[in-house]
């Protein structure tokens, strides 16, 4: 009876037993086929998975089903702060929870976790991929050659569309500059370098690269034909294609 | 953070590196590929491939043959697991400058791959959709935004798994709708936004599978408004309405329904009181009713009684004679339990004195009411509710529009009246 306090137990790798409530535990479905189809009373074992990541597993988990069930008064937008916060790990930890999100099957963790590694790959060269996740490059120099002509179109691609911020902007022009604009990149013209970090910050949320203009505007980084937009509101876009050799 | 000693994430089983490719733009999917000779061909497994305008104007002309190869291979290859989601957005022109992407051969690779959703976001998109979309057993979710564009629906249309359905700016012809419709019979959401209704003479929707529908016609500016709006959907949990009423509304077996938002306004040229009165009988048994109107489209006199519904949020513009609808309105929601008005008052509206009774549901059932864009003269109407709802367990008042020395006096005014709910609590935020 008293459904809406069932608990149910698991057992850890580390031989570490937690006591949930079952609403917060079937959000695993591998938890919930377990319940599902065997005695309800007995513990489960979750073999594969540590003491230390299930607790935080289960913080999750209690999270959103709270929040679902409207226990607790929290917003999307809250939500999306507190699973971004939840993702803030040393690197070791958060494959652990990728693999434990995967046996667990929790779909929304790993899609969480998945598009947290995700955004460490993004926007990076291989050097520097390889760099952050200590990987080695076993690649003959032949080899390297065949993979870049395979799929050369990916590997000489245009930077895209940048967007020069060049007049002195009031700090929500900027904002709004930012948040409309469609580029992946934003470059700050010298004399904007105090609006930097602002920019940045902004532009973390969207995904988009920011840089500072070069000094010698024919670095190869930058090319030619600067097309020019007045998007109103005193500030202009220009739209440039810069290469990036990756 | 910090690094891993190991190369951990080499070692994970395929399947989720491609999950976490799934999440990068597809030309940085493809890049991974020189990382090492683990990840070479990882990109080829992704279940979600996606083509958008960034990747389009990326692409430079020398490449465009590589590219092309590359879908190919993509696509076609054989043994390939199918297909999660293929989806084309955002695209200015996919066939300018001699590039001639054969768009519709892809989409064809895609659903014999078995592909379970489409989103397709193209101009001229009409011409492009090939025929066999639409007999597609694998489909479970399509999303398409065709602005201008008219879709063509055969006559042998047949989805036999699709349960979602999303229809942006498109425009249709004859009973095209309701031959798709009709042809997917599990289909449970269904969503029409934006659409043109110039040739339309009717919306009819019959599905037994139905659960949502949103028919959001833009308030009447796509055009034509001479048409009606037949629903059968004893399954439908959740109705959603946005255009300015039409020429008539018969919505029937709608027993399910629990939720409906309808956002409607004046129709001049037709017996608008009439109509938007079918189209509100037609949901009387809905526990929880949005309305967003600018006058009094309903004659209260012929409204129904809701007697399920526990929750309405009205909202709108204002108009003379509010109180007076809106205390009508009540009378006909003998058992509701919340209220959320969303409305400016005039100055000097008339709440001390209302020539009507005080509704039932305000003596005996309901427990919240949230204000959710209080000004200053509101005050005589807050004052009807704490006199009068009996039962009244929260009053929540939202001041986003006035300042911080407004919102003190106000705090201090309202907690200065006398309630009539002794349990009662208001809130000001």
């Amino acid at each position: 009876m008293g459904s809406t306090s069932t608990k149910i137990k698991l057992r850890t790798s580390d031989q570490k037993v937690f006591e949930v409530e079952k609403a917060v535990a079937v959000q695993s479905q591998t938890i919930k086929y377990i319940y599902e189809n065997g005695c309800p009373d007995s513990v489960i074992h979750v073999h594969s998975v540590s003491g230390d990541i299930l607790s935080k597993i289960l913080d999750y988990c209690k999270k959103h089903v709270n929040s679902a069930a409207g226990k607790e008064d929290i917003s999307p937008e809250e939500l999306y702060e507190w699973d971004a916060n939840f993702v803030k790990v040393d690197q070791n930890t958060l494959f652990d929870l990728i693999l434990a999100a995967n046996c667990l099957k929790i779909e929304s963790l790993l899609d969480l976790t998945c598009q947290t590694v995700a955004n460490m790959i993004k926007g990076k060269r291989p050097e520097e991929i390889r760099t952050t996740f200590n990987i080695k490059n076993d690649y003959t120099i032949e080899a390297e050659e065949a993979v870049r002509r395979e799929n050369k179109w990916a590997f000489d691609m245009l930077g895209g569309v940048g967007t020069m911020v060049i007049e002195e902007l009031a700090d929500d022009t900027m904002s709004k500059c930012v948040t409309n604009t469609k580029s992946r990149v934003c470059v700050i013209a010298a004399n904007q370098i105090v609006m930097m970090r602002s920019i940045s910050k902004l532009a973390n949320k969207k995904s988009i690269d920011v840089y500072k203009q070069p000094q010698n505007p024919t670095t190869p980084r930058i090319k030619e034909s600067v097309k020019q937009r007045n998007v109103g509101t005193g500030f202009i876009e220009l739209f440039f294609h810069f290469k990036c050799k990756m | 953070m910090a690094m891993c000693v190991e190369d951990r994430i080499s070692s994970f089983p395929d399947h989720i590196l491609c999950h976490i490719l799934s999440f990068l733009p597809i030309e940085e999917a493809v890049r991974t590929s020189i990382i090492s000779t683990k990840w070479r061909y990882l990109f080829a497994s992704i279940s979600t491939i996606k083509f958008d305008g960034h990747l389009m104007r990326g692409l430079t002309d020398r490449n465009v043959d590589s590219f092309k190869n590359f879908v190919d291979r993509l696509l076609k290859f054989p043994d390939q697991v199918s297909l999660d989601c293929f989806r084309l957005d955002d695209i200015v022109s996919w066939n300018d400058k001699d590039r001639n992407f054969d768009v519709s051969d892809w989409i064809c690779a895609a659903l014999c791959r078995g592909v379970k959703e489409i989103d397709l976001d193209l101009d001229n998109l009409g011409n492009i959709l090939p025929a066999l979309l639409f007999t597609c057993h694998s489909l479970v979710t399509l999303k398409l935004v065709a602005v201008g564009s008219e879709i063509t629906v055969p006559s042998d249309v047949c989805l036999g798994n699709l349960k979602t359905l999303q229809l942006r700016n498109a425009s249709f012809v004859g009973d095209s709708i309701h031959r798709l419709i009709s042809n997917c019979h599990v289909l449970e959401d269904l969503a029409f936004i934006h659409c043109d209704s110039d040739y339309l003479r009717e919306v009819n929707i019959q599905s037994p599978s139905l659960k949502r529908l949103v028919l959001d016609f833009d308030l009447g500016e796509s055009g034509n408004l001479d048409y009606v709006v037949v629903i059968n959907a004893p399954n439908l949990v959740y109705f959603q309405y946005t255009d300015a009423v039409v020429e008539g509304y018969t919505l029937t077996n709608m027993k399910s329904l629990e939720k409906a938002r309808l956002n409607i306004c004046e129709n001049d040229s037709i017996d608008c009181e009439t109509s938007a009165t079918h189209l509100i009988q037609g949901i009387r048994n809905v526990r929880s009713l949005s309305l967003t109107t600018d006058e009094a489209i309903f004659r209260t006199s012929q409204l129904p009684i809701f007697h399920n519904l526990i929750e309405f949020e009205y909202g709108g513009h204002g108009f003379n004679g509010i109180e007076t609808w809106l205390v009508e309105f009540l009378h006909c929601a003998p058992n509701l339990e919340t209220l959320n008005l969303n409305f400016p008052v005039e100055a000097g509206t008339r709440w001390k004195a209302l020539p009507i009774e005080v509704p039932s549901c305000l003596s005996f059932h309901l427990k919240e009411i949230e204000i959710s864009c209080f000004m200053t003269h509101m005050i005589e109407m807050v004052s009807y509710f704490l006199d009068n709802a009996m039962v009244l367990e929260n009053l929540i008042i939202r001041t986003k529009g006035l300042s911080v020395t407004q919102t003190r006096k106000v705090s201090n005014q309202l907690l200065q009246l006398l309630k009539s709910s002794k349990k009662c609590l208001i809130v000001i935020l």
